[in-house]
């Protein structure tokens, strides 16, 4: 359980994690999208306003006036840009100055400097304005900043100081449960996925469905209507056209259309207000970008619809019971706060909501600070090429190339910069994940020139096909969901787990399912693939989980059930890491090493070894002949064949008839190649007759028993192999050789327990087995360290691994319940 | 007539022996559980089986992995398989979506085996 979730991971949500993890409090934000600011804080006019226009006494005006003032602050911890560029409300008639006069009284009470300014000061501050305005109020405190590039960073000094991030994760169900063991009261939320979560204390900084949160909840309901706004971007080339930010006087509707640098050096115009039906839709329309160029020549005549680069729509979550920002503890569901209805301004005012929020929670929970001494100051950041002086940029370059490979041209972003994106704590996932983490994409070909190399470094740091990335901009590909996003990063470089699991097939799953279960609050499951399920993901025949789930299932399917289970009881699962090495003790250390999390140790109560089995190769096998390509084991020609769609060959001999031989006989036989024979030097198949049946029998391939191969022929690849029978002494008998012309030998010759780690960490092996010696509740020799399924022995069934794995989680579990740390 | 089989449904894989009598009823003999007798039942008059397998997907090179939903005719294997050769699915496939409805005139679905 932790001790607060955030839902949400906007500004707002971010700001109040960082400001949350200044306490001593276990901090997780829960996300439904699958990257951070990807409602209203992608998408808004990127100001700081200055606060005149906010109603006096209003938690707008207050929050925006506070937030304000802690921009230059904020920003240079994070290392984010932000100018005070000023903003000017220009008037446009008598009435209009009317206007001004009043914002300016508002400025007053609200304690903002204004002031208003002839027609000939603001031609003289911006000569592109129109020469229509009449005056305008000049507010020397308003600025802009990057919105995202602001939450991003706020995320990722959220997570350096312990703060779990958890994506795709929809809330869509709350509930307090006020009785448990103990005198526990708790928040319970269950995702649309099936994950559920629980903390003690909740944060909605759900944006545009905060309404739907709180009333799941409180008696007191709100309502939130999208308002929807749309912009234009306007080209570099635009870039000084104005130095202040250009408003127009306000309506009921909103501060109307503005004409305002970027800290990026375009130009934003927009947006629009727009009440829509409905929270998704993000469309532009023709007629929405009519009135922004309208309402935005009215600022600027000149405006060139030739400079536009893109157009975009962001929804504001306006409230319409209150139309306040309502801020702080739901007065009827203790321990939950809100901040419902943030719209404009928002992004201002989130600074400020964050650290209210966090004081109100920690005063709720008595929580006391942290020693500030401890507060890591790291926000992930990397250098800017485009930014860089010539000789920083020279000695970049020459300390790290990647830093010199120009991906996106329009940007000036470098491949280094891309690759230290997706490899940040809160990294990118997505292309829009990069986009708004480097700009890779956001210049003037909009992505034409980079999205393929894009793509492709995003393949190479997240072990996927780059086409995996196409599916869909924001969504992260479903390989990288499953990985338990946050896994790698949830627990921090010398943290402490309850139980540890290396591996992530069907026996580390069911292991840290049952861990889980039997009460271990962290279980961390490290594992080297892309992806979790083991060796099942490329099982893709059927004939798995009859005994445990009453059903023939393929490989893909009985794995996503432990996945999903795994998900459910919110075990984190960290992919492509590999443990390196792990020495017993208490607590045992890990030595992890990933391409995100770098190399880590983690320390662990308990562990339990779940790294399988691999399989005997030619060289175990002592076949003799040349050494040509064209030689696989049969797992490789299905990891090859299944997952990679790659055929080795046409004309292909099984040595061997293990169960995954006669499985590959019939998977190859299906692609279209000829399986000449499966040869096999015993007596009877090492497989299951099962197999024998409908994967030799049923296709015509001969099963040679009591043969083996006593040559392999070719130079460059395989051109042939020579077989021979055998006598009682499996030696080969002379004469009986016979010839098969093929391209593709293939290896069914058995499986070794993968026992590297175990043997390092000094565990009691079993020669028998290959694996360690195990008790019955799968304990090891080393105190605290379990094994379970083929790294202990090699098990025919799936159904077998996950049941006695399973008693090793549940007894690890226990092992850490009971586990006293040294010393205290 | 009589045939003898292995029974494919569990690893233990049982020898049967099927029996059509004159009456057209199928006696099974050497079966362990319910799922055998059924399987040499079915083995003596019209084999069936699972069919597992790949097609491609749209833009790219990693196959999809599909399974028939129930059991189809053993004769029936390589018009299956043929028909899987000539699909190509779009993304976001998810488990259990229909890739080939009624695949070869079997009546039965080709389905996902995982989600891309």
């Amino acid at each position: 359980m932790d001790d607060v979730i955030v839902v949400g991971a906007g500004v707002v949500g971010c700001a109040t994690a960082r400001a949350l993890t200044r306490f001593n409090l276990n901090v997780r934000v829960l996300e439904a999208g699958s990257d951070v600011a990807e409602g209203a804080s992608k998408a808004n006019s990127a100001i700081v306003h200055a606060g005149f226009d906010a109603k006096p006494g209003t938690n707008k005006a207050k929050f925006n006036v506070l937030g304000n003032r802690m921009f230059e602050d904020v920003c240079r911890e994070l290392r984010v840009p932000f100018r005070r560029n000023g903003s000017l409300v220009l008037a446009f008639g008598a009435e209009d100055e009317k206007v001004l006069a009043d914002l300016a009284g508002r400025a007053a009470q609200n304690g903002v400097p204004v002031e208003v300014i002839t027609r000939e000061a603001l031609l003289a501050r911006e000569p592109n304005v129109s020469p229509e305005a009449t005056a305008a109020l000049w507010a020397p405190t308003g600025g802009i900043c990057c919105p995202y590039e602001l939450t991003f960073r706020m995320a990722e000094n959220a997570a350096a100081n312990g703060a779990v991030f958890t994506f795709d994760a929809k809330v869509e169900k709350v509930e307090r449960v006020e009785k448990v063991e103990g005198d526990e009261r708790k928040w319970v939320l269950g995702c649309a996925d099936g994950r559920m979560f629980e903390a003690r204390a909740v944060v909605n900084c759900a944006g545009i469905r905060s309404d739907e949160l709180n009333n799941l909840v409180s008696e007191v309901k709100y309502s939130i209507q999208a308002r929807r706004g749309e912009y234009l971007m306007l080209d570099k080339d635009e870039d000084g056209t104005f130095s202040a930010t250009m408003f127009q006087v306000p309506s009921r509707m909103g501060k109307g259309i503005l004409v305002s640098p970027t800290v990026d050096g375009t130009v934003i115009v927009g947006p629009t207000a727009e009440d829509i039906p409905g929270k998704e839709d993000c469309a532009t329309t023709y007629a929405g970008l009519e009135k922004v160029v309208a309402g935005a020549r009215r600022t600027y005549p000149g405006l060139p619809l030739g400079k536009v680069i893109t157009e975009f729509s962001g929804l504001r979550a306006h409230e319409t019971t209150v139309g306040d920002f309502i801020v702080g503890e739901a007065p009827d569901a203790p321990c939950f706060f809100n901040a419902v209805g943030v719209e404009s301004p928002g992004l201002t005012s989130a600074p400020a909501l964050g650290e209210f929020l966090a004081e109100g929670v920690a005063a709720r929970m008595g929580a006391s600070r942290r020693n500030p001494a401890l507060i890591s100051k790291d926000v992930s950041w990397w250098p800017k090429t485009r930014d860089l002086p010539p000789e920083e940029l020279a000695e970049l370059v020459a300390r790290e190339p990647a830093f010199g490979r120009v991906v996106c041209r329009c940007e000036s972003v470098t491949e280094g910069e891309i690759r230290a994106a997706v490899r940040a704590r809160v990294g990118a996932r997505t292309l829009d994940g990069v986009k708004r983490r480097t700009r890779s994409g956001m210049g003037r070909c909009q992505g034409g020139f980079c999205t393929p190399r894009v793509i492709e470094l995003l393949g190479a740091e997240l072990g996927l096909p780059p086409e995996a990335f196409l599916a869909s901009r924001k969504t992260a590909p479903k390989a990288l969901r499953d990985a338990g996003e946050g896994g790698a990063t949830a627990i921090p470089d010398g943290g402490t787990v309850d139980v540890l699991v290396v591996g992530a097939g069907p026996a580390g799953l069911a292991a840290a399912c049952a861990a889980k279960e039997e009460g271990a609050r962290t279980v961390l499951v490290l594992e080297r693939d892309d992806a979790p399920g083991g060796i099942l993901q490329q099982c893709i025949h059927n004939g798995f989980g009859l005994h445990r789930f009453k059903e023939e299932l393929t490989g893909p399917e009985y794995a996503q059930r432990d996945v999903d289970r795994a998900k459910e009881l919110g075990v984190l699962v960290a992919c492509g890491t590999m443990v390196l090495k792990i020495e017993k003790g208490a607590p045992a250390r890990v030595t992890a090493m990933s391409p995100r999390g770098g190399l880590r140790i983690y320390h662990a109560k308990a562990v339990v070894l779940a790294m399988g089995c691999r399989e005997r190769p030619r060289g175990a096998l002592m076949t003799p002949g040349t050494r040509p390509a064209g030689v696989y084991t049969a797992g490789t020609v299905q990891r090859l064949v299944n997952m990679d769609g790659i055929m080795p060959g046409k004309r292909v001999v099984i040595l061997g008839s293990g169960d995954i031989g006669l499985i590959m006989a019939r998977r190859l036989t299906f692609s279209g190649a000829k399986v000449l024979a499966c040869i096999e030097i015993m007596k009877k198949s090492s497989g299951l007759m099962r197999n024998v049946v409908q994967c030799l029998d049923d296709y015509d391939i001969p099963l040679l028993l009591r043969h083996t191969v006593t040559e392999v022929e070719g130079v460059e690849h395989v051109t042939g192999v020579k077989v021979s029978e055998v006598d009682d002494a499996l030696r080969p008998i002379p004469g009986t050789e016979t010839h098969y012309d093929c391209d593709t030998l293939v290896l069914s010759c058995g499986l070794i327990p993968e026992n590297e780690l175990t043997r390092k960490a000094g565990v009691e092996m079993d020669p028998q087995t290959r694996g360690p010696k195990v008790g019955p509740d799968m304990s090891t020799s080393a105190p605290g360290i379990f094994a379970g399924g083929n790294v202990v022995r090699v098990y025919d069934l799936v159904d077998w691994v996950s049941r006695d794995s399973a008693i090793a989680g549940r007894n690890a579990a226990r092992y850490a319940r009971e586990f006293v740390t040294p010393g205290a | 007539m009589k045939k003898k089989m292995i029974c494919i449904n569990c690893p233990k894989g049982c020898e049967l022996e099927a029996e059509i009598l004159p009456s057209g009823e199928v006696r099974v003999t050497g079966h362990t559980c319910p799922r055998g007798e059924e399987y040499g039942r079915a083995e003596a008059v019209n084999p069936t089986r699972m069919v597992t397998g790949l097609v491609r997907v749209a833009g790219m090179r990693k196959p999809l992995p599909v399974k028939t939903r129930a059991p189809v005719p053993k004769a029936k294997i390589p018009d299956v398989l043929f028909a899987l050769s000539q699909t190509t699915v779009q993304l976001p496939v998810a488990i259990g979506d229909v890739v080939i409805p009624d695949v070869a005139g079997t009546g039965v679905d080709i389905v996902a085996t995982t989600m891309l």
